[in-house]
């Protein structure tokens, strides 16, 4: 199992407010699965998302990823965690408008240390050509359109082959049909390459292609289905 | 680091509007900064070498009692000329000496009198010592004649081949009149002067005075910023004045050039502040509008002190940079003022006067300090005004800095 995710609860906590944002959330994930949070707006998923990702903490339960329980870790341990394990896909796309599309695709690497600027150019350019976007490399985000630009956050998400991608609602900024070219492409990679995503939306038709699909409403799961 | 200090610049060099307005106002600030602290400078230097050069020498020397509270009574004059001057002398450092008398006079156009001071002054030594041709503005020294203060010729209506009429009381407390020629007319930096002295032959002076008594002795050395030591050093053997450096005497004077350092320093600090304010309010604007970049920096595992470091050396880089453009500019401006100088002659006839011994066209001088000063306090304020929001931004969870709004 890749991802176990049990009895998680997380309050928010605004001045005197207390709101139950998730739970006893259990759920799993498997590798080479993808699966979908389904749910209206306000039902959780960003926050279990958030949690899942390391970006916010849980306040209790457990996040167990190869078993080994994330909650239990301290900030900077989590900020490796999230550089070794984690891709993100924004529902905003988050480039960054300064850097080349090449320079976005770029930064995890940059950001491992592991590979040498050759090597790490020769995979900037063959992720750039799986999503399309052979010959941009040297624009920048705000020159594309918003399905190129998460075309080119997919391709960031993915180059350090992250065991796992986490994308909020990676379609709520597109007109349907560029939605659907990027779950597209999601999907393909997942089939071809065997990456394992975890995403949210609220739309239906993104919704049909998920492995794995969990109904959240008012930070409970109310429904898991399995294709 | 070296791929976080590669971002800062990519940073800078490409949010060109906030990069060019944050160097505009480093550059802006550092280049006035220069220009006023070589002004300063220049004033200073010139406001001492013209208090040296018309008052009071390097050295110079009063009755041992002199009476500070009535500085033209007779009973601060002294006799014992050739015992002083044979002790000056013998020492290698003395370049020049001579003396001169002050004293209290009336002066009367027939329809004005005004108090006055006449000083006598000795014509083949005191330029031995002092200056004294480089502050008259018009006409010539000359033997017979008198150098009047220029604004003293003008409440008396006088001028070059006039009349001017004084009575003073000699040392046996005699009234005497005396008429004298006016050849030149004195303006000096000092107003004081301007307004109330006449310069003249001592011997004519010490005549009508019915004496060959002096007010002072004054000593040109070898180095004027050697004077305290050679006071000192003259002091200890001539036990009959007492001898003051210039920079001891400068300190009467010195009312006038505290309060005018005091306002030049107020206004760097000023313009500092504006430059560092300006810093750090672009710095907070860059952070708040990046506030979703640094939450998918953090998403993507840049640690904590990394997202700091990289805001810091943005700083560094800003601050280092643009205080390097504005000493570059900051010295093209300078050897404007430096080698030209600013004509303070015109400026001061419109302002009145500003207290000042300035005269004639004002020139700045180099302050080397400045450009070490400039560069560390400009990268230090940079440095400064960019930790503090880096430190607030990198203790911030990735998730608030990803939730903002767009
Ligand atoms: N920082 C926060 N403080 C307080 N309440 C929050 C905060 N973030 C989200 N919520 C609340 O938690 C609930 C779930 O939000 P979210 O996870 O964003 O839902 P979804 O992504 O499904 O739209 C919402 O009711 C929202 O108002
Ligand atoms: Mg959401």
């Amino acid at each position: 199992m890749l991802l176990e995710v049990k009895s998680l609860n997380k309050t928010y906590h605004t001045g005197i407010v207390e709101f139950t944002a998730l739970k006893n959330i259990n759920l799993s994930v498997e590798k080479g699965e993808f699966t979908a949070f389904a749910g209206p707006s306000g039902s959780g998923k960003t926050t279990l998302l958030n949690c899942i990702g390391c970006l916010d903490r849980g306040e209790s339960g457990s996040i167990l990823l190869d078993g080994v329980d994330l909650m239990t870790k301290k900030t900077v341990e989590l900020a490796h965690v999230r550089k070794e394990n984690f891709g993100f896909i924004f529902q905003t796309y988050n480039l960054f408008p300064v850097l080349t599309i090449a320079e976005n695709v770029e930064m995890p690497l940059k950001l491992l240390q592991k590979e040498s600027q050759e090597e790490i150019n020769e995979k900037v350019m063959k992720m750039l050509s799986k999503v399309g976007l052979s010959g941009y490399e040297n624009r920048r985000p705000l020159e594309l359109s918003g399905g190129q630009q998460q075309r080119v956050a997919v391709a960031r998400a993915l180059i350090k082959k992250p065991k796992l991608i986490l994308a909020d609602e990676p379609t709520a900024n597109l007109d349907s049909k560029t939605g659907e070219s990027v779950v597209e492409l999601m999907k393909e990679l997942n089939v071809n390459e065997g990456v394992t995503f975890l995403f949210s939306t609220h739309d239906s038709m993104v919704m049909k292609r998920a492995s794995k699909l969990y109904e959240i409403h008012d930070g409970q799961i109310k429904a898991s289905r399995k294709k | 680091m070296k791929y976080i200090l590669q971002l800062a610049l990519k940073n800078i060099l490409r949010s060109k509007r906030r990069t060019i307005l944050t160097f505009m106002m480093l550059t802006f600030g550092v280049t006035v900064y220069m220009i006023m602290s070589s002004l300063y400078a220049g004033i200073d230097e010139v406001s001492f070498d013209n208090l040296v050069q018309f008052e009071t020498g390097h050295v110079k020397m009063r009755h041992v009692n002199f009476d500070e509270d009535r500085p033209f009574s007779t009973d601060n004059l002294m006799t014992q000329k050739k015992e002083i001057y044979e002790k000056i002398k013998k020492h290698n450092f003395v370049k020049g000496v001579t003396d001169r008398i002050n004293l209290l006079a009336e002066m009367d156009n027939g329809i004005d009198s005004m108090p006055v001071v006449i000083v006598g002054y000795d014509q083949s030594t005191d330029k031995d010592v002092f200056e004294l041709a480089k502050f008259i503005s018009k006409g010539k020294m000359e033997k017979d004649g008198a150098i009047i203060g220029v604004d003293l010729a003008k409440d008396m209506g006088l001028d070059i081949g006039d009349i001017a009429n004084l009575t003073f009381r000699d040392v046996n407390g005699m009234y005497t009149a005396l008429d004298i020629p006016v050849t030149a007319l004195l303006y000096s930096g000092d107003p004081m002067a301007n307004k109330m002295k006449i310069f003249m032959n001592i011997e004519i002076v010490q005549k009508n005075m019915d004496t060959d008594a002096f007010s002072e002795i004054a000593v040109k050395t070898d180095n004027m910023y050697n004077a305290n030591k050679y006071a000192e050093i003259l002091q200890k053997e001539i036990s009959e004045a007492d001898v003051k450096s210039w920079k001891t005497l400068s300190y009467e004077f010195a009312n006038v050039v505290s309060t005018k350092k005091k306002a030049g320093n107020f206004i760097l600090f000023v313009i500092l502040i504006i430059a560092m304010v300006g810093i750090i309010n672009t710095i907070l604007i860059s952070i708040y509008e990046k506030r979703r970049e640094i939450g998918t920096l953090k998403a993507m595992g840049m640690l904590d002190k990394e997202v700091r470091n990289l805001f810091v050396a943005e700083g560094f880089i800003i601050g280092f940079t643009g205080s390097l453009f504005g000493l570059v500019f900051g010295t093209i401006a300078n050897l404007y003022f430096i080698y030209h100088g600013l004509d303070f002659t015109s400026m001061m006839d419109q302002m009145g006067n500003m207290g000042a011994s300035m005269v004639g066209v004002m020139k700045s001088v180099w302050v080397i300090k400045d450009y070490f000063v400039i560069t560390f306090l400009a990268t230090a304020a940079s440095i400064f005004a960019s930790y503090y929001p880096a430190k607030k931004v990198m203790d911030m969870q990735p998730v608030d800095c990803l939730r903002t709004v767009q």
